[in-house]
């Protein structure tokens, strides 16, 4: 049997000692991804909390197919999904009108000075629409039509609110990476 | 999606892919409660099953206990038999008399009466045998009413009246002569207890409750081997040797082994750990501690942001303390017998003089145990009291087997130095054998 499968078997026993090394071994990581689905800090930790809250009470039902992280990132995905529509949407909005041209064309950058760390920061700034379709479509490989449906949002606003949030996201990078050159150079 | 979009969505894919982040150290904290309290059912049942394992257990005994009431009744002896039996076939005697006159009177003539109870049955034998002198000769009859007469002198008068009560006569008999016939003083027993030791503290702060919070004592043992002197026919004073174990689980500090590579700091303990019991200094150079509820419990010199376990891959042992403490006790117990029968009620008292000869603070995983350090400033002089209920079941002449729930209050406090002034107490049940002598 293998490390994990084990250490599984002993949180599915109440095994204190083996849910606290799940919890350790796959902190780090999972909270970045809570991070990555905040705008702020306390939002993140909430949803580590639940998230593991969650891991752990589904844990029986884990079937040992595929990996046993991107089982758990899931779960970290779906909380943050359901904090984001208890929050922003109560009910169907449909602002496809709303969203502004992109104003600049995106520059094709190098982006080599980036660190993950900046990126992290980037992506937490988008207003909460655009990060959430961004990271479900760009990171996690949903389709607009599933984003449509976890977001309760149609098609349409999916691919708008992604396009912005890419223009945005460009914008930012490029400012960052332009910041970083100017400051070298200086 | 062209190329720019393709570049923008790989750039964070990428970028982010491996990027980890340490969570504040409380979140584990606020899962691990959750995370137990779905077991709680599982508690529950457990603690069921041991409530109805416990019920059972008093039933049976008490069945047992009226079945052997009962026995003894019937096992009162030949009297018992002869006079159940003597009303239905007071033939008995007719035949005992028609296979030899001789065999008859021998029979009839056991003149040294064991108990009560059997002259009574014999008397009551030859009371409603009539025809006595009818199958004898004159010479054998007046030797058997003569015997019978000598009989009737040695059985006491009171007994003699019980004749009309015969159903009854032989359990009183039995009653008496048991506890008349008890002059053994001395009896000695190996008693062994699951123990829980608690405490009335009185917190001195906001800091001692919180250190309270994070504690919770677990269930230990006691064992030894007492002697007791039977003083009166209820009272007895005992004594003894007992070693008592007492375990404090303290909670939320996470332990890593296989510091000693990182551990540049030689001589002093890396860690001190304030507990409700004192404070706790590691003399263990290969561990490594986190406080993951509070920055005030654990003092180090290390910085928890500088140097992670895990990224250090430091081997992870388990997420809490045990504080462990061992003493002998020397008690001076008083017995008062309230209920004296096959099953036996005693009320227990009595002062207890505790030495500590056991302070560690360990850290347990995969069945091993991995020592911490030690507690400092408990006082090694622990003065207890204590009272109980002693359960005594007769298993025979001279064995019985002891259930003593007792409850123990400790005097004084188990570290004079601590930050709050803790006077535990503990509850035990005692069980054992006991041999009378």
């Amino acid at each position: 049997m293998t490390e994990i499968k084990e250490i599984i078997n002993g949180c599915l026993k109440g095994n204190r000692r083996d849910q606290e090394l799940l919890y350790r071994r796959h902190a780090a990581k999972l909270y970045a991804v809570c991070l990555q689905y905040s705008g702020n800090d306390e939002e993140a930790r909430d949803i580590l909390q639940e998230g593991f809250i969650k891991v752990f009470e589904n844990l029986v039902n884990y079937k040992h197919e595929g990996s046993f992280e991107g089982w758990m990132r899931r779960i970290m995905v779906n909380t943050a999904l359901e904090k984001y529509r208890s929050k922003h949407l109560l009910h169907r909005v449909d602002d496809i009108d709303q969203i502004p041209e992109p104003d600049a064309e995106p520059d094709n950058e190098d982006y080599a000075g980036l660190q993950a760390v900046d990126l992290m920061m980037i992506i937490r700034d988008l207003p909460p629409k655009y990060r959430m379709v961004f990271n479900l479509f760009a990171i996690e490989g949903y389709s607009h039509k599933e984003i449509g449906s976890m977001m309760n949002i149609t098609e349409g606003t999916s691919k708008s609110n992604l396009s912005r949030a890419r223009v945005i996201l460009q914008r930012r990078v490029n400012a960052f990476t332009g910041l970083g050159r100017k400051v070298l150079n200086g | 999606m062209d190329n720019k979009d393709a570049n923008i969505d790989l750039l964070f894919r990428n970028g982010l892919k491996d990027y980890e982040v340490l969570p504040p150290a409380d979140v584990w904290d606020n899962i691990s409660p959750a995370v137990t309290r779905n077991n709680r059912p599982y508690m529950i049942l457990r603690a069921a099953a041991m409530i109805a394992l416990l019920v059972t257990i008093g039933l049976l005994t008490s069945t047992w206990n009226s079945e052997l009431a009962e026995n003894s009744f019937q096992d009162t002896g030949t009297g018992g038999s002869i006079m159940q039996s003597a009303p239905a076939q007071p033939a008995d005697v007719q035949l005992l008399a028609d296979a030899s006159g001789r065999d008859a009177r021998k029979r009839l003539q056991p003149l040294q009466p064991a108990s009560g109870s059997e002259a009574a049955g014999m008397t009551a034998v030859i009371a409603q045998s009539a025809s006595i002198p009818e199958i004898l000769t004159a010479g054998e009859a007046a030797e058997v009413e003569e015997n019978t007469d000598r009989y009737r002198q040695i059985v006491p008068a009171s007994t003699a009246n019980q004749e009309l009560n015969l159903t009854y006569f032989p359990y009183t008999v039995e009653k008496e002569s048991f506890t008349r016939e008890d002059t053994r003083k001395w009896s000695v027993a190996a008693l062994v207890s699951p123990t829980y030791m608690s405490s009335f503290s009185s917190p001195a702060n906001e800091a001692a409750k919180a250190l309270g919070s994070a504690e919770q004592p677990v269930v230990s043992y006691a064992g030894g081997v007492a002697f007791a002197y039977r003083v009166s026919k209820r009272l007895s004073v005992q004594s003894g040797l007992y070693y008592s174990s007492y375990g404090n689980q303290i909670s939320g500090i996470s332990t890593f082994g296989g510091f000693r590579n990182y551990d540049q700091v030689k001589g002093n303990s890396n860690f001190e750990i304030q507990t409700t019991n004192g404070r706790v200094a590691t003399n263990n150079a290969d561990v490594y501690l986190i406080d993951n509820i509070s920055d005030t419990r654990l003092a180090t010199f290390f910085d928890k942001n500088s140097f992670d376990p895990v990224k250090a891959s430091l081997q992870y042992l388990d997420n809490s303390l045990m504080q462990s403490l061992g003493y002998l006790e020397l008690p001076l117990i008083v017995r008062y017998k309230v209920i004296d029968r096959a099953f036996d009620f005693n009320i227990i008292g009595g002062l207890s003089s505790n030495l500590l000869i056991n302070n560690s603070v360990y850290t347990s995983a995969g069945g091993d145990r991995y020592e911490i350090g030690k507690t400092e400033g408990l006082n090694e002089l622990l003065f207890s009291s204590s009272f109980g209920m002693g359960m005594e079941y007769n298993l025979g002449r001279n064995l019985s087997v002891n259930l003593e729930p007792t409850f123990r209050y400790f005097l004084n406090p188990l570290n004079s130095l601590g930050i709050s002034n803790t006077h535990p107490y503990t509850f035990g049940i005692f069980s054992g054998l006991s041999y009378k002598f």
